[in-house]
């Protein structure tokens, strides 16, 4: 094969490759430059040259004429000398950005943007951008005025703005930017928050825990530095509230799911997330299970409504959804059904109540009357009265004989104080005289009180109440258990990714470091808590500032770009200029002996010259046009080049079938394979550069 | 001049040459006949290794030609004539060019290359196309390009592969005077592969019969196909009678 490029061609190769990368090269820069530069020049249109702007005012979209106008008044009033500069809308929200003359970009006015901006209609918030500057993110409370000072301290630091939870580093000149910024990372390694979280449910005394935590990382050894009890609400309390709300939700759908209770049958033992088939196509779901009380909830399927607790038999379910063997009896109590079943009888008697208040006030006027009645026939009693003490003494002492007479009274007596007062009374005489204490005015008084009650009830909008308790009744029967149970199995699959940070300690560390996780075990034994578990935080993070982020993307980007464009560029070099020398090699090789075993064919040489040479190519391309694609480190360029190689050479004649007649009477004329290569084959082949670099050594 | 000595080549398990003794003298035109697929190609194709065999030896002019490295290899070639079937024209190139540009590349001077390609033209009854493209002319035509192209060397032996085989009859008569003209009036050694008989009885001072890579009967024109031994001899000898 050697001979091949020995008399000449080799030259002709090693030019080829030569021009090839330097093309390749500068090709797939320059591609990656042009896209640079376009970008980099859009973005300089788009929020200005480094420090033109200093900070970006999101306002509504429907509100930025009104704010373009208010935005100038205060700008002439308050920052004579500004820059205001209106970009691009981004989903709903126009963005002005704001320059500020040289003596007004200080510390009070960065740090009043809103008493001075908070009028402007439509305002949505805004963002700083003073540069050069460091960003400092998500600062803890807890060290937010020391951290404040030791920056201000560092050298050429102007002035430290606090922006939320961010502290912005105002530095004096560009290029102490990455100084700055390594001397933040040291101050920020003083520091380190260890924080214990207890699950949802655990709740803890902070300060107490704080305390015991802080004694134990005393008592260890050779642990330097000092703590603090830093717990503190501030911190990133919207994922707690989330997932806090998240399982009041849960346990507000779960009460209203139908209770399913299993007795498990003797010598069934159930776990939990076990599923269990009923009848009526119900499955349901073990959820607790608490000695020989099983709990679960339906999954699937809806139980008969029904008042009453409904028993069904359950089957274990196996894996491939068949019934399994019988597991115990379930109880299930449609709590729901209930529910509705207690409204309907209140709606029932909220209708009555309207007719009942008329028939009350009737009854009211009624009474009046009575009572009337009654206190004359009181008064006539007690006539009576006396008349019958006389007519009993009568009788005692004898004057009236007849026992017949004596027995007729009585019973008149009696019959007349029963239909007055029930039960009340047992012998004539001490039933009247507490009948006399009745006070009769005072009942009349409640009675007119009773009245004007019963006409406050008769103002009430019954109907509309009636209305929206129906409505509240129709719906309760449309929640179905399966829903319900499917809801909570999915609020339980996010929690369960989730540590729901049910209470937290955070303890500030100074001037030491630990290792959190192995304290972790620690802390559950003598905090007595196996659920809780360490975690340890940095009190904040350097962040580049948005244009320094949007050009690092950039240069990334153009990396890849470059890298993309050298693997292209590769493959059309092989393509267009090397697939028909390794076709022609082919065909010469091809009148020799074939090779006969099998390794013998792998390690052809051929196959490996094109492994090397596309090996090579894509290498000198990718490096010299500083490619970078992530994850594709050196190994796997040499390997993609070398595999690229190797397939051109495979489907050489695909890519570039050689004219073998041609190349046959050229070798009958006794030229040489490097005259044979420039005179015949690549002329009339696919244009590349090897054709036009083959330009200038063909003679016909 | 040409000594073959025990020449086999085989593709795969294709026996395509199977044991070939051949000796041509100088000066001498010798005519291969035989079937399709019998190995004649692959003989001749042997001699200026555009085929290389598997065995045996090949004398010419006293070299060893299967023992020549690259350069003598080529040196050889330069001295071999070889006219294709497919006339195997370089297609880009005009007729001139075709005829030339190996003695250019050999380091000829251009002008004196042109007149000498120019006069070869002309014996090949081609003298006034040599601006053109091969596809421009007839089959007749670019074969005869192909005859010049191998005479303008001035060879010591041309090989000639069933040279009028993929022309259409009319244009067969043209080559074939060609041919014989050639063969009347040089000295040169001519080693023909093809399937006209009239013209081998008329042209050749010997046939050689070819079958299955074998050669089965050899001997003047006259004699042999009189008298024919072989079944290969016997069935060109029936072409000749109709
Ligand atoms: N490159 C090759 N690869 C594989 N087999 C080949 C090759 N060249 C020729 N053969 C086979 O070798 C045998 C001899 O071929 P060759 O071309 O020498 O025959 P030929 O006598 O010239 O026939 P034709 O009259 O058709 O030209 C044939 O069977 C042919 O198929
Ligand atoms: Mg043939």
């Amino acid at each position: 094969m050697l001979v091949f490029f020995r008399d000449g061609f080799y030259k002709d190769l090693v030019l080829l490759l030569v021009v090839t990368v330097m093309i390749g090269a500068v090709f797939s820069q320059g591609v990656a430059w042009a896209i640079d530069t376009y970008f980099g020049d859009t973005l300089d249109g788009m929020i200005g040259e480094y420090g033109e702007y200093d900070l970006i005012l999101h306002i509504r979209d429907e509100a930025k004429e009104a704010a373009l106008r208010e935005l100038e008044r205060i700008g002439e009033q308050s920052f004579p000398g500004y820059r205001l500069n209106q970009t691009l809308t981004i989903a709903g929200q126009a963005n002005f950005f704001i320059g500020l003359p040289e003596d007004y970009r200080t510390k009070e006015v960065l740090e009043s943007i809103t008493s001075y901006f908070g009028a402007v209609p439509g305002i949505n918030g805004y963002t700083l951008m003073v540069e050069p500057s460091v960003l400092l993110r998500g600062v803890h409370p807890a060290v937010r005025d020391e951290l404040k000072e030791q920056l201000e301290d560092l050298r050429d630091v102007r002035f430290v703005v606090q922006d939320g939870v961010n502290l912005v580093v105002v530095l004096t000149r560009e290029d102490a930017v990455s100084g700055v910024t390594a001397a933040i990372e040291d101050i920020l390694q003083q520091y380190q928050i260890v924080e214990l979280r207890f699950p949802m449910g655990f709740e803890v005394d902070t300060r107490e825990v704080g305390e015991k935590a802080m004694a134990i990382l005393r008592s260890q050894e050779g642990m330097g530095g000092t703590y603090r009890n830093v717990t503190s609400a501030e911190y990133g309390e919207d994922l707690d509230a989330f997932l806090k709300t998240l399982v009041e939700m849960r346990d507000f759908l779960g009460s209203y799911a139908s209770q399913v209770r299993i007795a498990p049958a003797p010598g069934v033992r159930l776990m939990v997330g076990e599923w269990i088939l009923l009848e009526d196509d119900i499955t349901v779901e073990i959820t607790g299970v608490f000695g020989d009380l099983v709990e679960g909830m339906i999954v699937e399927g809806s139980p008969v409504q029904s008042t009453d607790t409904v028993v069904y038999q359950g089957f274990r379910r196996l894996a491939e959804g068949e019934q399994g063997e019988f597991v115990g009896d379930v109880e299930i109590e449609n709590e729901r059904y209930r529910l509705a079943y207690a409204v309907d009888e209140s709606l029932r008697l909220l209708a009555e109540l309207e007719e009942l208040s008329v028939q009350a006030s009737t009854a009211v006027d009624n009474a009046d009357a009575v009572l009337t009645t009654f206190q004359e026939a009181l008064m006539q009693l007690e006539v009576l009265q006396v008349q019958m003490r006389q007519l009993n003494e009568g009788i005692a002492t004898g004057e009236a004989k007849s026992s017949g007479e004596q027995f007729l009274v009585s019973l008149l007596l009696n019959g007349l104080f029963q239909t007055l007062a029930q039960g009340v009374i047992h012998s004539g005489e001490e039933s009247l005289d507490s009948l006399e204490h009745l006070d009769i005015e005072a009942m009349r008084n409640s009675l007119s009180g009773i009245s004007e009650q019963i006409a406050n009830v008769q103002e009430i909008d019954v109907t509309a109440i009636m209305e929206q308790i129906g409505f509240v009744r129709d719906t309760l029967p449309n929640l179905n258990d399966a829903e319900i149970g499917q809801s909570i199995r999915l609020i339980n699959t996010y929690l369960g990714g989730q540590v729901i940070p049910g209470e937290r300690v955070q303890l500030l560390l100074e001037g030491g470091r630990v290792d959190e996780k192995a304290l972790e075990k620690l802390f559950q034994k003598e905090l007595e808590n196996p659920y809780l578990h360490t975690y340890s935080t940095s009190v904040g993070m350097v962040s580049p500032d948005a244009r320094g982020e949007i050009f690092r993307i950039l240069k990334e980007v153009r990396s890849i770009v470059a890298g993309i464009l050298s693997i292209i560029f590769t493959v059309m070099v092989l393509v267009l200029d090397h697939a028909t020398i390794f076709s022609t090699l082919k065909h010469l090789l091809a009148s020799r002996k074939p090779l006969r075993s099998l390794w013998r064919r792998l390690l052809n040489p051929i196959l490996i010259l094109g492994g090397t040479l596309g090996a090579f190519l894509l290498t000198s391309v990718y490096y010299l046009s500083r490619s970078q694609i992530p994850y594709f480190q050196w190994p796997a360029v040499v390997v993609l080049g070398f595999v690229l190689g190797v397939l051109i050479v495979v489907f050489a004649e695909r890519f570039s079938p050689v004219d073998s007649m041609e190349l046959m009477a050229a070798q009958s004329l006794g030229l040489s394979n490097c005259e044979i290569m420039r005179e015949v084959v690549i002329p009339p082949s696919r244009p590349g550069l090897m054709v036009m670099l083959n330009r200038f050594k063909k003679q016909f | 001049m040409l000594q073959i000595q025990g020449l086999r080549k085989s593709y795969g398990k294709l026996v395509a040459l199977d044991g070939v003794d051949l000796t041509v003298e100088k000066g001498e035109t010798v005519v291969i006949m035989g079937p399709s697929g019998c190995g004649k190609s692959t003989l001749i194709r042997c001699v200026n290794r555009l085929t290389e065999p598997d065995e045996g030896t090949i004398l010419l002019q006293g070299q060893n030609v299967l023992e020549l490295g690259h350069i003598e290899l080529q040196d050889l070639r330069r001295k071999v004539g070889f006219v294709f079937q497919q006339f195997n024209l370089i297609s880009r190139l005009t007729v001139l060019d075709n005829v030339i540009f190996h003695l250019v590349l050999g380091g000829m001077d251009r002008d004196q290359a042109a007149t000498r390609g120019r006069r070869v033209l002309a014996r090949v009854g081609l003298a006034n196309t040599e601006d053109r493209r091969p596809h421009e002319l007839s089959g007749g035509q670019q074969q005869r390009v192909g005859i010049a192209r191998a005479l303008v060397t001035n060879p010591e032996i041309m090989l000639w592969d069933e040279p009028t085989a993929s022309l259409d009859p009319i244009l067969v008569g043209e080559v074939l005077e060609v041919m014989e003209e050639l063969v009347k009036t040089t000295s040169t050694t001519m080693v023909i592969v093809t399937h006209e008989v009239s013209f081998a009885l008329r042209a050749a001072e010997r046939i050689v019969f070819m079958d299955k890579g074998q050669i089965v009967e050899e001997g003047r024109p006259q004699e042999v196909l009189a008298n024919p031994q072989s079944e290969i001899a016997c069935l060109y000898r029936k072409l000749l009678v109709q």
